[in-house]
């Protein structure tokens, strides 16, 4: 590899739809420093009407760890480790957001106990509806099997750092800093496959 | 896995609060709409 993951390359996206829907991507996350913190990279970008500032520095001053680089770009380093005992209003906002979209895609898993299996029984042509019924009952023990399992072979965090990156670097105000994406290998919590490289 | 500093925990556990309360309004919200008045 030389460096440089991205979204479509190889079989990187299956990788990255097994840590949504394990829900990875905020259970291991934890938004330490030099790893991406990804909804906080996109909130930070979102500018509010006329006012240049993004809706983090409206919401309370913002102590995280993005910063806008003059010019195109931001650098992200994550939440630094609050010093408070109490979460500021931006990393609740931060969370907010993370957590909800996590909630919104595990949803649509179309397994028994959850909401996408009413979408997708509602969709299905009626010459499938009895195929369907039957794997119901089976449903819980598919999406036991799915958490458990599926983590294994999701992205460790800093590939999901990298990924992110690389697939912003398409696109004008790239996430990263001067010239090239940077990668940084972060081992943290139960991610203890290196996975990333240094540009 | 919840390694986890007290803010990040206390933010989640609020979000999470929200977050099911409002789910699960939504839920019987839509039941009432569909016409469901009294318990299934």
């Amino acid at each position: 590899m030389n460096g440089r993951l991205t979204l479509i390359q190889s079989h990187t996206w299956i990788r990255w739809f097994f840590a949504v829907v394990s829900g990875r991507i905020w259970l291991g996350q934890a938004c330490t420093r030099e790893s991406l913190c990804i909804t906080e990279a996109f909130l930070i970008r979102t500018d509010v009407g006329f006012t240049g500032r993004s809706v983090l520095q409206l919401f309370d001053g913002y102590s995280g760890g993005c910063t806008l680089s003059p010019g195109p770009g931001i650098r992200c380093e994550g939440f630094a480790a609050s010093s408070s005992f109490l979460p500021s209003l931006s990393k609740i906002l931060v969370e907010f957001v993370t957590i909800n979209m996590v909630l919104m895609l595990f949803n649509l898993i179309p397994l028994a106990p959850l909401d996408g299996e009413k979408i997708l029984d509602y969709l299905l042509p009626p010459s499938m509806q009895s195929t369907f019924e039957s794997i119901r009952p089976y449903g819980p023990m598919i999406l036991i099997v799915v958490a458990v399992v599926l983590p294994y072979f999701a992205l460790t965090s800093s590939e999901r750092s990298c990924a992110l990156l690389n697939a912003h670097d398409e696109f004008p105000g790239r996430l990263s800093g001067e010239g090239g994406v940077s990668c940084w290998t972060v081992l943290e919590g139960d991610d203890n496959s290196p996975g990333s490289n240094r540009d | 896995m919840f390694s986890l500093d007290p803010a990040t925990l206390i933010a989640r556990i609020i979000v999470l609060l929200v977050a099911f309360t409002i789910h699960e309004f939504a839920h019987a919200w839509t039941a009432t709409r569909f016409g469901m008045t009294r318990r299934a």
